[in-house]
């Protein structure tokens, strides 16, 4: 009787954690995105046949991202007082961010400029652009009320927004049922403060309990990113399918442009993010890859937040307070991402109008693109656009011209817009807080005894 | 004598007078024109603009008149069983309304919004279509007007320059909704969309209808143009019917609701006008 060849070693040793590098490869990665285009381009029907998987695999990435903060934030704050590294910390964020900021400005004024200056948007493209417009507003841009009592009584029946009250949760477990990550990250910061200091005053801690959960939701995002390929063509594709090939040809230009300078900053993250921590560059970009192609399917930086901090602290060992402090925060509050997006559409809409900018005004645009990126806060893909009106409008531009065509993008441009967001984010952790040092390690080796 | 000659000749005028009242009056007494008499002829008369308003009408290079009214004014031709001839006179929009109320038209189809003006000399049927009132505006004027704010809060009072079409209904509009705006009429809608893009005027004001066809015909106007509709400015388009035709009047909205007759914008917008 011959022996039974069909069993080889190699696949014998395709257990759960060779399936999981494997699939993460950036090559499987990558692979997994060109799908999903062919597939969304392709239009064919099963295609929206996926967006329900795609959806679902979205809800399930979502789930832990709150237990997952609520765990890693007052761990990080607690590791950042006990280093004393906290205020320096903060303060070399500050810098890091402000200095990016600016510098993602420029280059989304600037480029766009340079570029609609060399190859100026053609009659044919604005005609194109005035039938998607068209076509996506039913020719309307403005309802409203010439009676203005009809639109106060109007005004009075929406929600209104109460500013900075807003952001400061009442009631935690109503902000935590309603999915208000702002609100979230306020309370676990104070909580982590709050559980710093009683450590030391009474030796009474949480962090066992705490790094357990921590460690849980790691788990499970280990579990779901073994699905990650399949999540990238299910969300995707039905994306792209919706967009059809006419939108993108029509807006080719500014859509070209914008990937190309967001995949120019992801690229300057990673080699930022591998000089910081003195890596190779391969590793750097193997390891970011993920929560890239992640944040690019999902569109949703929040909900890549355990990816992006667990590739950050234990595959590239950056200082643990710098990510599980700073990435989250920045991912809920300052989003650069929307810096870029918003200047460098000022500038496409302007051209498009054939509005011409001074020196003052550019600067003035990368200011409000800014500020306009706060606005974004809580809010999601389109419904972040909102906050544009404020940098498009002090120009004499047209809030309602625009809106129609970044809706119409936003798909795509969303992707990128999430993805520089994250690889920006995690370069200006790593900038900061640098490689772990000896109490990063120390905590590690305490957390594993424990 | 004298008194005997009187009495002769009274009864000599009585002898001239007095048949008049016996006998019954063979003319007819002038009767107003209403759906009895309209029936009677056999034909009804139906003004239209000389002007085309496509979709709703246009005349056909062989004279014929088609499209949405005429086709409305055939139904109804057949439900009275009479012949429909179309009295294509008026030059603008008060001429349609003026040849119904001196009766050289039994009803006026011609895109015609109820207004208190016109009912004064005429009727007017139940509304076939509702539209909003709304504006096509220059993007940049509105948006350096707004100094930063939302353009809607220039629009509600605004002070520049307002193009309307001449003899259309939508120029007391202008009067009664934009107080402070100088009004420009224009003959047409060529001239008017001429003045919007040359910058005589700011924005041109007429019904949601008229402003997305536009846009929907030049798509890249729309990006230099944007359109407000008022949410509470309604125009209610119905068929002028003449002053006696109160009869007529039942008759037309009982059809036009027996027939569930609706004009919708998106229905007209998409309907081919061409051969």
């Amino acid at each position: 009787m011959k022996p039974d060849n069909s069993t080889t070693p190699a696949k014998r040793n395709l257990n759960a954690g060779t399936l999981s590098r494997y699939l993460t490869k950036p090559q499987v990665t990558l692979a997994a995105i060109a799908i999903a285009i062919a597939l969304g381009l392709s239009r064919i029907s099963v295609v929206e046949n996926l967006r329900p998987i795609g959806e679902v695999y979205l809800a399930l990435l979502q789930m832990s991202v709150l237990p997952f903060l609520m765990a890693a934030i007052p761990l990080a704050m607690r590791s950042a007082i006990a280093q004393g590294e906290a205020g320096r910390l903060l303060v070399r964020v500050i810098v890091w961010l402000a200095l990016i900021t600016a510098v993602i400005a420029a280059i989304g004024i600037i480029a766009p400029l340079i570029v609609f200056g060399l190859h100026p948007i053609s009659l044919a493209t604005v005609t194109g652009i005035g039938g998607l417009v068209s076509e996506a507003s039913r020719q309307v841009d403005i309802e409203f009320a010439m009676d203005l009592s009809t639109a106060a009584s109007g005004a009075i029946n929406g929600e209104q927004s109460n500013g900075l009250l807003d952001f400061v949760p009442s009631n935690i477990f109503a902000a935590l049922s309603s999915n208000q990550i702002t609100s979230v990250l306020v309370f676990i910061i104070i909580f982590g403060i709050g559980m710093a200091v009683t450590e030391r005053r009474t030796g009474n801690s949480l962090r066992a309990a705490l790094t357990h959960l921590h460690d849980v939701c790691l788990l499970i995002f280990g579990w779901l990113n073994l699905f990650v390929p399949f999540g990238i063509i299910a969300l995707i594709a039905p994306q792209i399918a919706r967009l059809g090939s006419g939108v993108l040809l029509i807006l080719a230009q500014f859509l070209i442009l914008f990937a190309a300078i967001s995949i120019a900053f992801i690229g300057a993250s990673i080699v930022l993010t591998a000089r910081a921590i003195r890596e190779p560059l391969s590793k750097a970009f193997n390891a970011l890859m993920k929560p890239l192609a992640l944040v690019a399917a999902t569109r949703n930086a929040i909900a890549c937040t355990p990816l992006a901090v667990d590739v950050m602290t234990n595959e590239l060992k950056v200082s643990r307070a710098g990510c599980e402090l700073f990435i989250p925060l920045e991912f809920a509050i300052l989003r650069i991402g929307f810096v870029l997006h918003f200047a460098a559409a000022t500038i496409f809409i302007g051209t498009l109008v054939g509005r011409s900018f001074t020196i003052s005004e550019m600067v003035l645009i990368g200011v409000l693109s800014t500020v306009a990126s706060f606005g974004t806060i809580g809010l999601n893909g389109p419904a972040g656009l909102a906050s544009f009106a404020g940098v498009l409008r002090p120009f004499a531009l047209s809030y309602e011209l625009a809106l129609p065509i970044l809706l119409v993008v936003d798909p795509i441009i969303g992707m990128l817009r999430a993805a520089v967001t994250v690889a920006v984010t995690c370069a200006v952790a790593a900038l900061a807080g640098g490689r772990q040092q000896g109490e990063d390690l120390l905590d590690l080796q305490s957390q594993s005894a424990e | 004598m004298r008194q005997f000659l009187r009495i002769a000749l009274l009864i000599f005028y009585w002898s001239l007078i007095a048949p008049s009242y016996s006998q019954p009056i063979d003319v007819e007494p002038q009767i107003a024109r209403d759906l009895r008499t309209i029936v009677g002829s056999g034909i009804l008369r139906v003004a239209i603009s000389r002007f085309d308003i496509p979709p709703f009408h246009r005349h056909r290079a062989n004279g014929s008149i088609v499209g949405k009214e005429p086709e409305l004014a055939y139904q109804i031709g057949r439900a009275l069983n009479v012949r429909v001839a179309f009295v294509d006179e008026a030059d603008t929009f008060e001429n349609v309304i003026r040849l119904v109320a001196e009766g050289q038209a039994d009803i006026g189809l011609n895109a015609l919004p109820q207004n208190y003006a016109a009912a004064a000399t005429i009727r007017f049927s139940a509304p076939y279509m509702t539209l909003r009132h709304a504006l096509l505006y220059n993007r940049t004027t509105i948006a350096q007007e707004a100094n930063g704010g939302p353009p809607q809060d220039v629009l509600r009072e605004f002070r520049g320059r307002i193009g309307v079409i001449a003899g259309s209904p939508f120029v007391a509009f202008a009067d009664q909704n934009f107080a402070l705006a100088t009004i420009v009429e224009y003959s047409g809608w060529k001239k008017a969309i001429d003045g919007l893009r040359n910058q005589e005027v700011d924005m041109l004001y007429d019904n949601e209808f008229e402003v997305r066809r536009i846009l929907k015909d030049d798509p890249a106007f729309q990006v230099s143009h944007g359109a407000a509709v008022m949410t509470d400015r309604l125009a209610f388009l119905a068929i002028a019917i003449c002053d006696s035709c109160a009869k007529l009047q039942e008759f037309i909205n009982y059809f036009l609701a027996q027939n569930r007759i609706t004009f919708s914008i998106d229905a007209l917008l998409a309907t081919s006008t061409t051969d």
